[in-house]
């Protein structure tokens, strides 16, 4: 188990936040990224109002390193403006996890399905939906 | 750790047997044992190679064989290594062709990797969807130039049974040597080299309850004189593996053989019981598959793949169960288990698969705690998954 750290292990073991969201909110974001096929899908659903990140909810297929950001970055958000989902950074969640470097693929599409939900924020303010 | 996790992995290796430790340690503290056992001209010598023939006349007496043709090796894979590579080059003046399968382990698929980089064709037989070698392929895939048939009795990671004795009649009818890896398969089913038509054999100790770093090669010198050594540099064991016979590791081997012998159906029958049980219970869950053909395995192993789950993260979520993903020896690498994807299984089955192998210490506690534990982890990572709904295939 020494590959995992106490981290990883903690957030693997009892993952926060699971699940999806569906009303009570001024929006929900749901950002998804990934192929099963290739091993990592997530999906978060970010309950917004008052332009602040009331709730995260998340799912994911993937490896241990994969649920543990999903549920560190989920945790992290809760309370947070909606534009803190994009600055989360998959070369900190790799530092932060001490995740070996190659599971940069994997935090990509946690990257990924977060900016997905972002955008779908900046098109509802933008109008453009 | 607060407590050790159920071990179920018996096919990765087995415990040492109580009255095979007994048995090496009597070579080590013997003030008669320690000789060379190639020195025979002193009594030292003479003491420790008596110990020595002993343990080969008991490796022979396990799969029929006489002692004259057992060679001692450091393992099983040695022991492929000279099979193939050994048996292929003596045999070149013939042909230069090998046949194997693609389920076949490493030791055997990276030897012939090794002829084909030398000169050598090699072709590798595909398993139908439940990992069985049809005799009729192995008998179709033989050309004139085809020196060596390598297949092995039990598989490793899904413990598929050959059909040896068939295989080994093609072979012998067109005089192509047959070579059989019986690792896997010596302490749990009846290995006889006559009766099966088998050439040449590798056997390993650490699967028999025995030490590690000692296996055996069987050699069938009425149909294959020698094999060009691997190794150089002494005339032990006819010349074909130099090095001191360690005398303690060999005694291990065959006290091992000796007891195999006398409990390997009384075992294989407990054994089997508990193996039902436990796939009766993992099976119970939905989107759980059994890989390789129930009706041609052996008792020890069982191999499922889980739909709806991610590898890695299944084999963490089941960190209470000393069990592998695979078989021991590709757990290093990333890659899906080449043996299921042959058998026509996707990466992702291939990478949630769970080898569980039974062993002689295994309880029915045992294997409830394990039931338990694997309904806990798959419901686990389940719930955290997208619903993508739990295929069954």
């Amino acid at each position: 188990m020494n590959q995992y750290s106490a981290l990883v292990m903690r957030h693997f073991t009892e993952p926060r936040h699971v699940g999806t969201l569906a009303d009570g909110y001024d929006q929900i974001l749901i950002g998804r990224a990934g192929q099963r096929e290739q091993g990592t899908e997530v999906v978060f659903h970010l309950g917004i109002k008052g332009g602040q990140i009331a709730a995260v909810r998340f799912q994911a297929f993937g490896c241990p390193h994969t649920i543990a950001a999903c549920s560190l970055v989920a945790e992290r958000l809760t309370g947070a403006p909606v534009e803190a989902q994009g600055e989360i950074r998959p070369a900190d969640l790799v530092a932060e996890l001490a995740a070996p470097a190659a599971k940069m693929g994997r935090f990509l599409v946690i990257e990924d399905a977060l900016r997905r939900g972002l955008a779908a924020w900046d098109n509802r303010r933008l109008g453009r939906q | 750790m607060t407590s050790w996790p159920v071990y179920l992995d018996y096919a990765a290796t087995t415990p040492v047997d109580p009255d095979v430790a007994r048995a090496m340690s009597a070579c080590l503290s013997d003030a008669e044992a320690f000789g060379n056992p190639a020195s025979r001209l002193h009594a030292f010598g003479r003491a420790a190679e008596a110990r020595v023939e002993q343990a080969r006349g008991q490796v022979a007496a396990l799969i029929g064989a006489v002692a004259d043709d057992i060679i001692w090796t450091s393992g099983a894979t040695e022991a492929d290594n000279l099979a193939v590579i050994g048996a292929a080059r003596y045999r070149s003046g013939v042909g230069r062709h090998v046949v194997t399968a693609l389920t076949e382990h490493p030791a055997v698929l990276d030897a012939c990797g090794y002829l084909e980089r030398n000169g050598f064709t090699v072709t590798r037989l595909a398993p139908d969807a439940g990992g069985i070698i049809d005799p009729a392929v192995v008998e179709a895939a033989l050309t004139p130039e085809t020196v060596l048939v390598s297949i092995m009795h039990v598989n490793n990671e899904i413990g598929v049974i050959q059909d040896i004795a068939a295989i080994g009649a093609v072979c012998r009818a067109r005089d192509v040597l047959f070579h059989v890896d019986a690792a896997q398969s010596a302490a749990h089913l009846p290995v006889d080299v006559m009766v099966q038509s088998i050439d040449l054999a590798s056997l390993s100790a650490q699967k028999m309850y025995g030490p590690k770093g000692i296996g055996a090669l069987y050699l069938n010198r009425d149909r294959i004189r020698r094999v060009e050594p691997l190794m150089f540099g002494g005339g032990q064991e006819r010349g074909l593996r130099p090095g001191t016979v360690p005398t303690h590791q060999v005694v291990g081997m065959g006290e091992a053989c000796r007891i195999v012998a006398g409990r390997r159906t009384k075992d294989a029958t407990r054994i089997s019981a508990l193996r039902d049980r436990l796939w009766t219970g993992i099976g119970a869950l939905p989107g759980v598959l059994r890989n390789g053909d129930p009706e041609r395995c052996v008792a020890h192993i069982l191999n499922v793949s889980v739909t709806g789950v991610e590898g890695e993260s299944l084999h963490l979520a089941l960190h209470d169960l000393a069990v592998s993903a695979g078989s021991a020896c590709t757990t290093l690498d990333d890659a899906p288990s080449a043996v299921l994807r042959s058998l026509g299984r996707s990466d992702q089955l291939a990478r949630a698969s769970v080898r569980f192998s039974l062993g002689r210490p295994t309880t029915a506690a045992d294997i409830d705690r394990a039931i338990a534990t694997f309904h806990g982890a798959v419901g686990h990572l389940r719930a955290i998954a997208p619903s993508a709904g739990i295929a069954l295939a």
